[in-house]
């Protein structure tokens, strides 16, 4: 019999499958320019997107300003695509702050049941906030600044993370070979973090992505109603919010940005769905 | 025996390609069986032969990964691979009735099981509440179901596996089918109900005069209750005939290696005689689980209660049982992958003050989930020692030797457990708990997930093994024919306790217990073989 011949041949190499699958190739293209798009706006036939001009206000189009000047004369274009940095900048750090902080909570609660109950509770808890109001109320609190808002849109994506990685865990924790580990004497921290964390990764590249998007949209309402970022901070939500009153007049103001803002989501949400089709064992299975 | 000259079913040259580019071109490949009425007809073979697909393929409930099979398949003399999808609906439940191999998962389990059966009823004709209700009664008392209006509004999870396993038999027999397909419908189930299962659909079978197309693994199953045997192996039949022509003479050797390959009662070791020191002993050892609390009643389950026992080095100390019996508990609690409530385990002082861990190493049942399959099996075989502080270059030496031992080549370290068949990954975790140079070994099930074969060469790794390591060996296992290939003594333990303990030979010749007697007459196959005294 075949247990003494040698093991079957390794599997062809070939490209990950998600990385021929289509929604994640347009989604991944969309989010690659519009971040490249944020790292090069200075090399883009911008100019400084903050500069005031009291003389250009509210110019149509024209080769000075591509998209015209807003209300203070400031470079509707330039500021569009500098927006992209923040908006950017806040999507990604408030997905890695809420993974890093989920992932640990989620593998304690989900290890150690002393420790369930109580985190439990206070995630409940928290998930029970509006992000909305949680976030107004931080920023009117303390100072508007970057740092603030991504605290206030990090603390409520938190409890969704920990729920995904606890119930991985709470059935990962059972498999034989964890227990395998056990009796070669592995200590806890690195069970964790060798044998359950990787189960992980997959369903927690799919929840960073809709969280980056999710983050992006209120991030854009919150500088819509004025609680976001400070005015002088370029950003999509503030141009739109500051273009709504001219809207009749010069739609333009409002055009650029929410295109951008619109496309970036659409590309994340791409991208996280081709993701969860593709390393989702249940549904891959049926493609 | 009834013997029709049409046959009830017919497959004619059947072959179902396998989708994409697997190591053979068929799942199935070009076979013809038939099964008469009045007559069992078991297909045999390992797994991966091909015997469920075509069970699957009779039904019409073929997965959707597989293209559309080529033959003819007649029921009563009509080719059914043409048919259409709503007269194929009504032949499955009319014509044909299938079980499953794991009732649990067949039952809906948030449905009553006499709604359950009731829906083949609703589905298939037209009667009233009251009639139909009638029905599922006299379906429920012919599979000997106790009480069945009570049993009919109990869901699922209140029934014992053999009840669930008596449920389906009750729902694909209640409009009278003239083929029952049946696909190992007693792997799942202890051997005491596995005897009474077959029992069951053997006593149908009669009565009904239908035809059975029997699907199992095991030889045991076979001889008792088949009357003609087609063996499959990869997709192909390799000899098919009447049951006692192709058990007793069988005219290939693949035939033959299944059947050799099945464990005798003969127990092996009768001569074997130990004289190594005690390694380790349970004492008094128990286990209580609590359950409900502040709003329901709490219950109590005693899984364990006062087990004690000793083992020597070299020797192999076999805990029988049948699930429930705690043994698995006992296993867990002994290798302190959960504490006792009480009693306690003493490793006999050894050498240079080892831990627990190194001294005490276990093989689990299952070999697909064993092994974490994110990594390298080497990198499995040196985790244990380096946990010890051996330098992972010297451990990576080791676990290459240790593959070697264990029959596998060791430049395959650096592949991963899907890469390797279900008994070379078994040989795998035995080299994992030999790199830590264990004293005793604990074996949960270790060959139990394996085909007949496969089995016969891992009990014989570990049989070596032992002798190359003066290991104890505790050596759980619920299959009596391969306690007796290994063990020298045998501990019965039935609800939590221990209920016999003897010489294999002993045990097997004058059982003392009613439930040992119980558990010797249930192994299937046994009317053909003689127990030594």
């Amino acid at each position: 019999m075949s247990s003494l011949a040698s093991p079957p041949v390794a599997a062809k190499r070939r490209l990950p499958a998600f990385l021929t699958h289509t929604s994640v190739l347009v989604g991944g293209l969309l989010i690659l320019s519009i971040a490249l798009m944020a790292i090069a706006a200075p090399l883009l036939g911008t100019v400084d997107p903050s500069r005031i001009e009291p003389a250009m206000r509210l110019k149509p189009p024209s080769e000075l300003a591509w998209f015209g000047t807003d209300l203070f004369g400031r470079d509707v274009y330039s500021r569009a695509v500098y927006g992209a940095r923040s908006s950017i900048l806040i999507g990604l750090c408030v997905a890695a702050a809420a993974l890093t902080a989920g992932v640990t909570l989620g593998l304690v609660t989900g290890y150690f049941r002393w420790v369930d109950a109580v985190v439990m509770r206070v995630m409940d808890g928290l998930m029970a906030i509006p992000t909305f109001l949680l976030a107004i109320a931080l920023v009117s609190l303390t100072r508007a600044s970057v740092g603030t808002v991504v605290v206030a849109l990090t603390i409520p994506e938190i409890p969704r993370v920990v729920r995904l990685v606890r119930s991985v865990v709470l059935t990962v924790r059972e498999e034989p070979f964890v227990e395998a580990a056990i009796s070669v004497g592995t200590s806890t921290p690195k069970i964790l973090l060798r044998h359950i964390l990787p189960s992980t990764y997959a369903p927690l590249m799919v929840l960073g992505t809709y969280i980056c998007a999710s983050t992006i949209l209120i991030e854009a309402g919150l500088s819509f109603l004025g609680t976001g970022l400070p005015p002088e901070i370029p950003s999509w939500g503030n141009m739109i919010s500051e273009g709504r009153t001219f809207f009749q007049v010069a739609p333009r103001l409002v055009f650029l940005p929410s295109l951008f803002l619109a496309l970036t989501v659409l590309g994340i949400n791409l991208l996280g769905d081709g993701l969860r089709d593709t390393l989702d064992p249940r549904i891959a299975k049926r493609m | 025996m009834l013997m029709n000259t049409t046959p009830v079913i017919e497959v004619e040259n059947l072959a179902i390609p396998l989708p994409g580019d697997g190591d053979r071109g068929f799942a199935v490949d070009h076979i013809s069986l038939t099964v008469a009425a009045g007559e069992i007809v078991c297909v045999v073979g390992e797994s991966g032969s091909g015997k469920s697909v075509t069970a699957q393929s009779i039904m019409g409930l073929l997965p959707k990964v597989f293209p559309k099979p080529q033959g003819r398949i007649l029921f009563e003399g009509r080719d059914i691979t043409r048919a259409t999808p709503a007269k194929l609906r009504d032949l499955r439940g009319r014509g044909i009735g299938m079980i499953f191999q794991e009732p649990m998962t067949a039952l809906n389990p948030v449905q009553t099981v006499g709604k359950q059966i009731d829906e083949v009823l609703r589905t298939h004709l037209k009667l009233s509440g009251k009639e139909r209700f009638a029905r599922v009664i006299d379906a429920m008392k012919e599979v000997r179901l106790p009480d069945p209006e009570r049993m009919y509004h109990a869901f699922p999870h209140q029934l014992s596996g053999g009840q669930r396993q008596r449920v389906l038999i009750a729902a694909a027999l209640i409009l009278g089918p003239k083929l029952l397909i049946a696909d190992e419908p007693t792997t799942a189930l202890d051997v005491t109900t596995q005897a009474q299962i077959l029992e069951l659909i053997r006593d149908l079978q009669r009565e009904r005069g239908m035809g059975v197309l029997f699907i199992t693994h095991d030889i045991g199953v076979v001889r008792e209750i088949a009357d003609r045997v087609v063996v499959m192996k990869a997709g192909k039949v390799m000899e098919q005939g009447p049951a006692a022509r192709v058990l007793d003479a069988p005219e290939t050797d693949y035939t033959r290696m299944l059947i050799a390959a099945v464990p005798t009662l003969e127990p092996k070791r009768k001569d074997h005689v130990v004289t190594g020191d005690v390694a380790i002993t349970v004492e008094k050892l128990a286990k209580t689980y609590h359950s409900g609390g502040l709003f329901r009643d709490k219950r109590t389950v005693h899984a364990l209660q006062g087990v004690s026992l000793a083992v020597r080095r070299g020797e192999t100390v076999g805990i029988i049982g049948e699930s429930g019996s705690g043994k698995s508990t006992l296993a867990r609690c002994v290798t302190e992958l959960i504490e006792p409530s009480s009693g306690k385990v003493a490793l006999t002082a050894g050498k240079g003050g080892r831990a627990f861990r190194q001294r005490l190493q276990m093989v689990f049942q299952d070999p697909y989930r064993s092994l974490n399959p994110r990594r390298t099996v080497g990198q499995s075989i040196i985790e244990g020692p380096m946990n010890f502080g051996l330098g992972r270059a010297e451990a990576m030496d080791r676990a290459k030797e240790l593959m070697q031992l264990v029959g596998l080549e060791p430049h395959a370290v650096d592949r991963f457990p899907h890469q390797f068949s279900g008994g070379q990954r078994q040989r795998i975790s035995i080299a994992r708990a030999l790199a830590m140079e264990p004293d005793i070994l604990v074996a949960d099930e270790a060959v139990s997930a394996l085909d007949v074969s496969v089995q016969a060469q891992v009990l014989r790794l570990i049989d070596d093994i032992q002798k190359r390591f003066d290991l104890a060996i505790l050596f759980i296992t619920h299959d009596l024919r391969v306690a007796a290939q290994i063990c020298d003594r045998l501990v019965v333990m039935h609800r939590g306790q221990v209920v016999e303990e003897g010489t294999v030979a002993s045990v097997f010749a004058a059982p003392a217990h009613p439930y040992t007697r119980e558990l010797l007459a249930s192994i299937p196959g046994r009317a053909e073989e003689t127990v030594p005294a």
